[in-house]
């Protein structure tokens, strides 16, 4: 994913690494950047569902 | 010569399977969506092997480039700002830099952001790299007015340097020439630093006995720049030297008041910017395309301001009038006023005949009737639209140029620009962005961060009710920033005199500025409201079940009666005292709590702006507090809410007495 602040890539697994010493150890659902610390919600359920779909139809044609 | 050639497909080989046997070896890196896997593609074909990189998911693809005297094996690397490692993909394109000591790297960077890209030219070069600079998706920049002179950058650097649109196969015969004939040789460090820092480097150098597998003077600047990995190795390779080279460390940083990542990241920059000046054709350059005049326009610190007005009038426009006027009338008044609450008054009174529990889920305090009501029938809507904006605007790429902007302003007051991101942040969250506030360097700009922070950033939560409260009178909307933008020009400057220190440079990388994509704006939103509700929904229903329990030992009326005297001498309602109570749950409640007496009409006009302007500087909301508590201790935490509290209403005073001085009516 990409940072909308700073615009680095980064996988999200390195997006949680940030969290350490936060009290809610990462259950905020937010994924912080590395680089700058700016956060954003972990793609919602339904959104990875939708995408799945999407890219299966899109195979299937 | 044995080569294992396998279709494009990811295959788990180790490093070990390879048995791609050339004499010769390149390594291709750069950053991401640079084309880097197209130059590769074009380079070695469509028959390489992919394999995960020992004890890593990360993969690396190696291919082959032959012609009837040569053949070299190929490695793709992944995605790498800078030799200064975040990512797991950066630590592996690293380690494949330093272990395979390849006999080329060509750096692939894309032409159109050269001033970012030659940050990893001039640390590959500092690293002992035999370098070749392909500068691909060149058409991309000519189409954006750009001209770059290739002779000069390859003069001033002293390497190779190819102009490349890999997608178009242009260039691709000079690059592959160069592969396959060239021998490129090292061509030593493009700059140098500030004495103290050179003389650290060479120190560190003498002290190292190992081999690394890139240049002594790179590990030494990555040791200055504190990169855990590195240190790691040095621990371990250099067992009897370690305590020397961390004292040399220790005694360089003690020579500059800021981090030393910063200060040589900086000097990169000027080096950079001198570079880009000759390097890049000044008669294009005065015909910069419109995207990138508004882009330069947006950052000014005179222009700016009014495209920031500009853009909070539009996001005025679009929450405070579409979205709370009418998504929220419709929610607020039709299905919960007409349906959901008399409803539910009724099936609780019939299934609980006890009143005091009745009020914990009905009548004016319930779960349902408060909690639930705020949560979905105000801040739904509110924060729906507000999310949508927000989205657009991040999409844009307009929030780093916010962070430059506001940078600017905050040189002017003399604070430390590196705050910017914190604050920045803080519009989207404030706990978060206290958080943050610990990756700032000195006790200093943690402290005035965290005020700042605390009383004059409104939260995005809040901010949506407040426009949504302001809705229908610009004039209101006028005054509710003029007096922020005070206060946050003000409380900063005095904690910047107050607190006196250093005031360095700020650099942030800048990305394009962008349409935004209708498919990404809707995924952002959907994906921030589900998580705000799962967040704040549970945090809604506890505050109700608070003030049902206070209302009950009778500490909820003494709290309420305690508010009423300062929000009296600020010339509001009584009733306006429990939004203030509310919004020491969450800062978004109390801003509902307002809103709440508008729509009843107990609170308008200029009484409603100095609500809005004492409860957006008001008390943070408790997340916020205990992260405050967390990060810089209780005193400190103490002390500010003790500054914040009496100055939220000395400021809401001073509002209202000008207002009504002046004879303003709203």
């Amino acid at each position: 994913m990409k940072c909308p602040l700073c615009g680095l890539e980064f996988n999200q697994e390195d997006g949680l690494k940030g969290c350490s010493g936060c009290k809610s150890m990462g259950a905020c659902g937010l994924i912080k950047c590395p680089n700058c610390g700016y956060e954003v919600p972990a793609e919602s359920g339904i959104v990875k569902f939708i995408k799945r779909w999407r890219k299966k139809t899109d195979e299937s044609k | 010569m044995t080569v294992n050639l396998s279709r494009k497909r990811p295959q788990c080989h180790s490093t070990a399977d390879m048995e791609i046997d050339a004499r010769r070896s390149v390594v291709l890196v750069g950053s991401p969506n640079v084309g880097k896997s197209v130059v590769f593609g074009n380079l070695t074909g469509m028959y390489v092997t992919v394999s995960n990189y020992p004890g890593t998911t990360v993969e690396i693809t190696r291919g082959r480039l032959a012609d009837d005297s040569r053949a070299v094996a190929i490695t793709d690397t992944p995605g790498m700002y800078s030799l200064l490692s975040i990512t797991e993909e950066e630590r592996v394109a690293r380690r494949v830099l330093m272990e395979n000591r390849p006999d080329m790297v060509v750096h692939v960077a894309d032409t159109k952001n050269i001033e970012r890209m030659l940050h990893l030219t001039v640390q590959l070069l500092e690293a002992g790299m035999p370098l070749v600079l392909d500068l691909n998706l060149m058409d991309e920049a000519e189409r954006l007015g750009m001209r770059v002179d290739t002779k000069v950058l390859k003069e001033r650097l002293g390497i190779p340097v190819v102009a490349t649109v890999a997608t178009k196969g242009m260039g691709m015969d000079e690059l592959k020439k160069m592969i396959l004939k060239e021998d490129i040789l090292p061509s030593g460090p493009p700059l140098r630093y500030p004495e103290t820092i050179e003389n650290a480097i060479a120190d560190i150098a003498k002290n190292l006995d190992s081999s690394y597998g890139i240049s002594k003077r790179a590990v030494a600047l990555l040791l200055l720049q504190d990169d855990h990995e590195i240190w790691q190795m040095v621990r371990d390779r250099e067992p009897e030297r370690y305590a020397l080279v961390d004292a040399i460390v220790k005694h360089a940083r003690e020579r500059f008041a800021d981090p030393l990542n910063y200060i040589i990241t900086i000097e990169r920059q000027r080096f950079i910017n001198t570079l880009i000046e000759d390097a890049m054709d000044n008669d294009q350059v005065k015909g910069i395309p419109f995207r990138e005049r508004l882009s330069r326009l947006s950052m000014h610190p005179v222009a700016g301001v009014p495209i920031f007005l500009g853009i909070i009038y539009l996001l005025y426009e679009f929450v405070g009038v579409f979205g709370a006027q009418t998504a929220v009338d419709f929610l607020e008044e039709t299905v919960f006023g007409q349906y959901i609450n008399p409803v539910a008054n009724r099936i609780v009174s019939s299934i609980i005949p006890w009143k005091v529990l009745q009020d914990l889920f009905v009548n004016e305090y319930g779960i349902i009737t408060l909690g639930i009501r705020y949560a979905i029938a105000i801040i739904l809507p509110i924060v729906t639209t507000f999310f949508i904006a927000f989205s657009i605007i991040e999409d844009t790429g307009y929030l780093p140029r916010l962070a430059m902007l506001i940078d600017r302003v905050f040189k002017k007051i003399g604070l430390n620009g590196r705050a910017v991101i914190p604050v920045v942040l803080g519009f989207g969250c404030d706990t978060m962005a206290t958080m943050v506030t610990r990756t700032l360097e000195t006790r200093r700009e943690r402290v005035i961060a965290t005020l700042l922070l605390a009383l004059a950033i409104p939260c995005s939560a809040q901010m949506g009710v407040i426009l949504a409260l302001l809705s229908g009178s610009t004039k209101a909307l006028g005054i509710f920033v003029m007096v922020m933008g005070t206060v946050f020009l003000f409380v900063g400057f005095l904690a910047a005199r107050l607190m006196p220190g250093e005031r360095p440079l700020f650099y942030m990388e800048v990305p394009p500025l962008r349409w935004p994509k209708l498919s990404n704006v809707l995924t952002k939103t959907y994906t921030r409201v589900e998580w705000y509700f799962k967040e704040v929904l549970p945090l809604f229903i506890l505050a109700s079940i608070l003030i049902w329990a206070g209302r009950i030992t009778g500490l909820f009326d003494l709290v309420i009666k305690v508010l009423s005297y300062p929000t009296g001498w600020i010339g509001l309602p009584p009733e306006a005292s429990k939004a203030f109570l509310y919004g020491f749950f969450r800062r978004d409640f109390g801003a509902a709590g307002l809103y709440d007496l508008k729509t009843s009409g107990a609170l308008s006009g200029v009484p409603l702006v100095v609500s809005i302007i004492t409860i957006a500087l008001f008390m943070p909301c408790i997340a916020q507090f205990s992260m405050t508590i967390k990060e810089r201790g209780w005193k400190m935490a103490v002390g500010m809410a003790a500054f914040i509290f009496p100055f939220a209403f000395v400021v809401g005073y001073l509002v209202n007495l000008i207002l009504n001085g002046l004879g303003v009516v709203l």
